[in-house]
């Protein structure tokens, strides 16, 4: 069961990925698209990711790297009985701090800015972030029971 | 040799007989020779105008119904109480395509239980339609040749007031040639302008009418909120694109009401003659001429050659709008669908508000969404009936004869219908140019709900 969600999710974040892939590429080419994109942009820029909202995201997501971070040397200081299960752990946890390190990116790098869908990819990375902590969640269990039955 | 002799003078008669048979001049209600339907003259013709029990269509190119002098007629226009079915029309390709051409015919009142009068100026236009209706079960059709209408001067040719402002693609190529079509200045250049959304890659290097430059709809009203931008903007567009006050322009696109922007646009700025290819891009291969792909650089002007803006009036904003809505004298014609009109849609994916501004008038405008204009459209993308838009208009109660500001959404349909008022000959006309996301976003009174009369 938890091999399938596991599954689920990784699918689901590559097709968040792609799409923003491809929305940038048809804001740049359709006006529907550029229009509703750079309209949204505009509207969460006064709201959701207003300047004093973004401190308070900005603090939120830095504090998430730092405590996957934290997992992840804990985990390769700490030996486990199953390496499998622990590798699969860390990857899950380098994963989850991409997504917040890109979030973070995506809010402060003028490369990002110079896109039209920023605040998409923000989204879209907080998403991903939120997946990644059910996983690890999960996957933190899955190692716990591991080692309880041995 | 007497047997000899009336053999000869047997044959004589039958061949004579024969060449008589297949004379080609015509008798009262003779059998066309190529066809079976009827041809009529042109006293039966007056005669039958006016008849419920005729229709006369015009199977010509869109063009030659509103008022250009086309393929060789003495006189440009309709002959005065015609409908128009053009043959081009059956050769277009359009989803629904059936049923859009079924609701013509009812709008237009050509139907079976009629007899039917079709007239072209070139033996083909009126054959193919003939062809199409016969196929529809129609048995009681006429053929006529305009010519012999628009050649006598006391029968009455009917032009659209404003016809010229929408050009035919056979116009924009002999100016292009180095002619003068009608209603032109002899040796005065004329502008081509292709207008469409986003970089020349978009749109402009697939295609655009050679010569043509490139202005992006984002220069004239830049995101992210699309509304029609500063004059000071507007004028350094006029400038780096080396348009005057002076000049002639034609503007074109493959996606129509961009060209109409950026043709209203120009208007506002002053450009005293500016016209629109009518039927866009489309109708420029549809002759049978070829797109330019290369791109054509402008070449920028210092002085725009008049007071800018030229005809401020032509534009209102918000806060005329709201004075101008006091008056009794002054109409606001809301062109966007029925589902934004009432509230149901904003119409835009990325606009939440929905609703209308207190006062506005339902105009019409597309069925399905706001990149439509179906009402004011026919088939091929051509202006519709001048006369039917206007019928339509009186029976949603819009007084003519007021001051009528057209508003869409963000002002595209409604420059459209604003060029297509000004062809019916409606010259007390404004563009209300920033619509309902400009008011809505303003924060103004709006309304929703079914219209109570």
């Amino acid at each position: 069961m938890k091999k399938i969600l596991y599954f689920v999710a990784l699918m689901s974040e590559i097709s968040l990925v792609a799409t923003m892939f491809i929305l940038e590429s048809f804001a740049e080419k359709k006006a529907g698209v550029n229009h509703h994109v750079l309209a949204r942009r505009h509207q969460w820029e006064t709201t959701v990711f207003s300047p004093g909202n973004k401190d308070v995201i900005s603090f939120v997501l830095s504090f998430i790297f730092a405590g996957f971070l934290a997992l992840l040397v804990y985990s390769f200081i700490k030996r486990a009985n199953s390496k499998e299960g622990l590798r699969f752990r860390q990857i899950q946890l380098i994963i989850g701090m991409l997504a917040a390190a890109f979030a973070l990116m995506s809010q402060h790098m003028i490369f990002f800015f110079d896109m039209k869908t920023t605040p998409y990819i923000t989204f879209s990375a907080m998403v991903i972030l939120g997946i990644q902590t059910i996983v690890i969640a999960l996957s933190g269990k899955s190692t716990k029971e591991g080692k309880n039955l041995k | 040799m007497k047997k000899t002799v009336l053999k000869l003078v047997a044959i004589s008669l039958v061949s004579l007989m024969v060449i008589t048979g297949c004379s080609s001049n015509k008798t009262e209600t003779e059998t066309s020779a190529d066809s079976a339907y009827k041809a009529i003259t042109t006293e039966e013709l007056t005669g039958n105008i006016g008849d419920d029990k005729w229709v006369v269509v015009d199977a010509r190119d869109n063009n030659a119904f509103n008022g250009w002098a086309l393929e060789g007629v003495k006189r440009g226009g309709h002959i005065d109480g015609a409908v128009d079915f053009a043959a081009n029309w059956l050769n277009v390709e359009k989803e629904d395509k059936d049923a859009i051409l079924d609701e013509a015919l009812k709008t237009k009142g050509i139907n079976p239980e009629k007899n039917v009068v079709l007239y072209d100026a070139n033996g083909i236009d009126s054959k193919a339609v003939a062809d199409y209706l016969s196929g529809k079960g129609y048995e009681n059709i006429y053929l006529y040749d305009v010519n012999e209408w628009a050649s006598d001067d006391t029968k009455t040719m009917v032009q659209f007031p404003g016809y010229e402002l929408l050009v035919p693609a056979g116009a924009v190529k002999a100016l292009l040639d180095g002619e003068t079509p009608e209603t032109f200045t002899a040796g005065k250049k004329v502008k081509m302008i292709e207008g469409s959304w986003g970089e020349e890659k978009e749109s402009y290097t697939k295609g655009h009418i050679p010569g043509a430059i490139h202005i992006n709809t984002d220069s004239i009203e830049p995101p992210p909120a699309w509304m029609l931008a500063d004059d000071a903007t507007l004028l350094k567009v006029m400038l780096d694109n080396g348009i005057s006050k002076n000049d002639t322009v034609i503007v074109s696109g493959e996606a129509q009401m961009a060209a109409y922007r950026v043709a209203m646009v120009l208007r506002y700025a002053g450009v005293e003659d500016v016209r629109v290819l009518n039927g866009g891009t489309a109708a420029w291969t549809a002759a049978g001429y070829e797109l330019e792909t290369s791109s054509n650089a402008p070449v920028s002007i210092t002085d725009f050659g008049g007071e800018f803006p030229g005809n401020p009036d032509m534009v209102d904003t918000i806060s005329e709008l709201q004075e101008h809505l006091k008056s009794d004298r002054f109409t606001l014609v809301d062109n966007r669908t029925m589902d934004e009109f009432v509230g149901k849609s904003s119409g835009y994916s990325y606009h939440d508000k929905m609703g209308r501004i207190p006062g506005a008038v339902f105009g019409f405008a597309g069925k399905t969404d706001s990149n439509s204009l179906d009402y004011f459209r026919n088939i091929d993308n051509t202006m519709r009936n001048a006369d039917e838009i206007l019928a339509m208009w009186q029976n949603q109660g819009i007084d003519l004869k007021n001051h009528l500001a057209f508003m869409c959404g963000s002002g595209w349909r409604a420059a459209e219908v604003l060029y297509y008022a000004n062809v019916a000959g409606l010259e007390d006309v404004s563009l209300y140019s920033d619509g309902w996301i400009g008011w809505s976003n303003a924060g103004l009174p709006s309304e929703t709900g079914e219209v109570v009369k």
